[in-house]
């Protein structure tokens, strides 16, 4: 059922790619450089303020849709099957206004891959320095992060399983 | 033996002219790991960012190691960094509102096993780095701790 409808859908969206013609409209994406974590957001011209503003969360890459609108390629999360026909109703939507959409890919895995995860947490900067290289020579991503209130760093090692 | 001191500067002669041929053939045929500067001027035309080189960065009174930066000066810049340094791979799966703040530092190895990449997602840069020994790489680690605490 998951799959037929995943591929009812691609199948879909890609036919309505192959139907639309010329561009009506120049969608204006953009991720927002400050904020990783924020998403793609495309914004339609002449829809501002109208609620056109469309914003796919794109953090992942495994478990998500690949997509593209207007030649940029975008990655939409999707943990059920609810996010997978959400997305491509939108994705459908710029293709109605006129966009030239398609769905490049479709990972088997909507969850997501599962990561392995090591947390650290000291006030000593050369505790955390000496951790945080021991990880990342083993392949882990770090992430550390500065708590002002506590004064102490806290170090993230994750790296996918 | 005159003849033989002759016969032997010829000998080696020969046999370092062999291992001087063989160490540069080595070195055509094995992509090594690409060094700060290398890295500059795979990007320095790159459109959308700025990059710039460093030489001998001074991170303390014992720390001097080249650096590489890349800041995104757009969304297309941002966009093109993420796809170049597959930042998604590295953004922290698990704390998605986490790790982009001005207080973090996110920090992994590059696919050639020497180059260490910092990443700070509220500046939209990367800070490349080549560290000779653990020793300078924990040295670098507590320069941007110290950066993230400011």
């Amino acid at each position: 059922m998951k799959h037929t409808s995943t591929i009812a859908l691609a199948a879909l969206a890609c036919l309505l790619t192959t139907a639309c013609g010329p561009l009506k409209y120049s969608a204006q994406s953009t991720t927002d450089p400050k904020n990783p974590n924020s998403g793609v957001s495309i914004q339609l011209p002449g829809t501002a303020g109208d609620g056109a503003q469309h914003t796919f969360v794109s953090q992942h890459p495994e478990g998500n849709i690949k997509y593209v609108v207007d030649g940029q390629q975008y990655i939409g999360e999707v943990t059920t099957e609810e996010d997978i026909a959400t997305l491509y109703l939108k994705i459908l939507g710029f293709a109605k206004l006129g966009h030239n959409v398609s769905v490049t890919a479709r990972d088997d895995n909507p969850k997501g891959t599962k990561t392995d995860t090591h947390t650290f947490t000291s006030e000593s900067e050369v505790e955390v320095a000496s951790w945080a290289a021991r990880m990342v020579r083993k392949g882990y991503s770090v992430t550390i992060e500065y708590d002002k209130s506590k004064h102490t760093y806290t170090c993230t090692a994750y790296k996918k399983k | 033996m005159n003849k033989d001191m002759k016969r032997l500067c010829i000998f080696t002669a020969v046999l370092l002219a062999v291992a001087l041929a063989g160490v540069s053939l080595w070195h055509l045929l094995t992509p090594g790991t690409p060094t700060p500067s290398d890295l500059y001027h795979r990007y320095e035309h790159q459109a959308g960012v700025r990059v710039g080189y460093i030489e001998d960065y001074r991170f303390d009174d014992s720390t001097f190691v080249d650096v590489v930066t890349v800041e995104a000066l757009d969304s297309a810049g941002w966009h093109w960094m993420e796809q170049e340094f597959a930042l998604h791979e590295h953004a922290n799966p698990e704390a998605p509102a986490a790790g982009s703040g001005p207080e973090s530092v996110t920090l992994w190895q590059c696919d050639d096993g020497q180059n260490i990449a910092f990443c700070s997602w509220a500046d939209s840069a990367l800070c490349l780095v080549q560290p000779r020994s653990e020793r300078e790489f924990e040295h670098i680690i507590i320069y941007h701790l110290q950066k993230i605490r400011q």
